[in-house]
């Protein structure tokens, strides 16, 4: 039998319901592997031990009473600390929050509780989701379990990693730029960015609130597809939510996609990524699928363009932390009221301060013209060019991230090298349109991650392809720990 | 080219101290990222309008006070006479 912790998030909820193994076993299960594992990997920064005892003796008696449990039920879900959890301390990995106890839960929190999941813990992240590599975090980095001395990714790297030594049934991330796509394809698993507008964000705390979405991360596509049933949909607390197309199946029964490869992405990925995302097209089109490859010219604005937009909304969003409301101690006793913010805020870190100076300066009279006007036109261009694409092909096929993952510290002191990991992930986010990294295979050991976008609202589309992709590779899902 | 004066500026702009050191630091980076911002100059997009978010809000809700209950942030230090305390405004400044 295989171990607990390796079961897929539909084997767990199965496997509880049907009696087969306890609730309360699976989470210390899960807890022991946290104790024993996280000391390395660095995915967690705190831990809600006694509230997940608590809610799994819950759901074990509502089982033995023959009362009727939730859809996810007994799942352990570890939480991103950018995400809103009400008495559970949420830090966004920075100083500037590190004593920080919401007073509410995120509306997806909400919707996990109320489905019986278990929110096991919070996960690390570059600090207030700003990075690629999750080294930018107050904590120190995470490790990837595939090889510790290796980044996990960013900026969501808790959320993949924990998954990926299975610390967790699944995890939720947040992705601005890629940042749930990024570390699930450096850790080998499955990270969904959803439609803009189908999941609330209400609770999520804004870094750059056009492009972000609340994204799932699990080892099998059907765990992602399991959890979006349950935390998507309108939500009153966040007017940009539409009605969605859920309950999304898991049921694939067509295999003719159209698909295109964007090879402008392979073209400047690393070879051993490239040579991979074409093995990917191949064994989709083995598997009946009509692919061709194509180009589209306008992508090269896109990285600009993004990070115009996502600096400049830092900028204005992180004006909030004051230090009055949520804040370490400095008393604001014989301070000027400008001269103690600026005290107080220095205690951003550096990727932080870099784009907030950057946001500052592209937002200022003479440069809005040049650049934040331009980037906004630059996503309206973008939109109009994927939407016709989509009118030809079901889905759109690129690598998720065009290199390897690396040592690290390799990177950490040059941001445009970083930045430029993003370059395939932030077409998704500038069009607002939906996501997915899945395993494709590994390099020297190294995992890499085929991406597959469709069109606004289309997740079931991505869902489909990725599920027969998924049947027909059979990739290690099963941790490396 | 983005000077040291002009970074300091910017620091203040978004209210944030910074050292010597990171202004040195910062100098060359951002003079950097802002030349990558560039290539949008190649851009003539004159017929197309820009998108600021790509679902728009519809219904904004009624702006109201919510009672979330006694000690709703806990953890904040700097109180007075049940009021959170901030420092003075100086109006010379």
């Amino acid at each position: 039998m295989s171990r607990l912790c390796d079961l897929s998030l539909d084997e767990v909820t199965d496997g509880i319901r049907n009696q087969q193994f306890s609730a309360e076993d699976y989470v210390s299960h899960i807890l022991e592997r946290i104790t024993r594992l996280d000391a390395d990997i660095k995915a967690f920064v705190s831990v809600n031990t006694d509230h997940a005892v608590e809610s799994a003796r819950r759901i074990d008696s509502k089982i033995r009473r023959g009362e009727k449990v939730g859809y996810l039920a007994g799942i352990t879900v570890g939480i991103k600390d950018n995400i809103s959890t009400k008495g559970l301390r949420t830090t966004c990995a920075s100083r500037v929050l590190a004593d920080y106890i919401p007073p509410y839960d995120a509306t997806v929190i909400r919707k996990l509780k109320e489905s019986d999941a278990i929110v096991i813990g919070k996960l690390n992240l570059d600090e207030f989701a700003m990075g690629s590599t999750t080294e930018f975090s107050n904590f120190g980095p995470t490790r990837n379990p595939w090889n510790l001395d290796y980044v996990a990714g960013g900026s969501s790297g808790g959320s993949a990693a924990a998954v990926a030594a299975a610390e967790c049934t699944a995890s939720l991330g947040s992705d601005t730029g890629g940042s749930v796509r990024c570390p699930a394809s450096f850790c080998s698993v499955v990270g969904f960015k959803p439609t803009y507008g189908s999941v609330s964000r209400y609770g999520l705390i804004a870094y750059s609130n056009s492009l972000e979405q609340i994204a799932p991360i699990a080892r099998t596509v059907s765990g992602v597809v399991r959890l979006m049933n349950v935390i998507s949909g309108v939500d009153p607390n966040d007017d940009t939510t539409r009605t969605v197309a859920s309950p999304y199946s898991v049921e694939s029964n067509r295999n003719h996609h159209r698909i295109a490869l964007l090879n402008n992405l392979t073209v400047n990925a690393q070879p051993e990524v490239s040579k991979c995302i074409y093995s990917a097209m191949d064994t989709l089109s083995s598997a009946g699928c009509i692919c061709e490859e194509i180009t589209l010219d306008s992508l090269e604005f896109a990285l600009a363009s993004y990070y115009v937009i996502a600096m400049a909304e830092a900028s204005s969003n992180l004006a909030r932390y004051d230090n009055i409301r949520y804040g370490f101690d400095l008393d604001p006793e014989g301070y000027e009221w400008n001269s103690y913010f600026a005290k107080v805020r220095s205690n951003f870190g550096e990727e932080v301060k870099r784009r907030i100076i950057v946001g500052t300066y592209v937002l200022s009279s003479g440069y809005y013209g040049r650049y934040y006007l331009k980037a906004q036109k630059v996503r309206a261009l973008l939109r109009r060019e994927f939407k016709s694409l989509y009118s030809k092909y079901d889905v759109i096929i690129a690598p998720t991230m065009p290199i390897l993952p690396f040592k690290i510290g390799e990177k950490i002191g040059d941001p445009i090298k970083i930045y430029y990991m993003d370059i395939d992930t932030v077409i998704s986010n500038l069009t607002g349109m939906p996501a997915i990294s899945i395993p494709a295979g590994f390099s020297n050991g190294l995992p890499i991650g085929l991406q597959i976008m469709s069109d606004d609202f289309q997740e079931q589309r991505i869902f489909d392809v990725a599920l027969l992709f998924e049947r027909t590779t059979k990739i290690q899902v099963r941790s490396p720990l | 080219m983005v000077s040291k004066d002009e970074l300091k500026h910017l620091g203040w702009l978004a209210r944030l101290d910074l050292s010597e050191e990171e202004l040195l630091k910062y100098e060359s980076q951002i003079d950097r990222i802002i030349q990558q911002f560039d290539i949008l100059d190649r851009l003539t997009l004159d017929t197309l309008e820009p998108t600021h978010q790509t679902k728009s809000v519809r219904n904004l809700r009624i702006d109201e006070a919510k009672n979330f209950g006694e000690n709703v942030l806990p953890k904040t230090r700097n109180r007075k006479d049940g009021y959170l305390k901030g420092p003075k405004s100086d109006v010379k400044q």
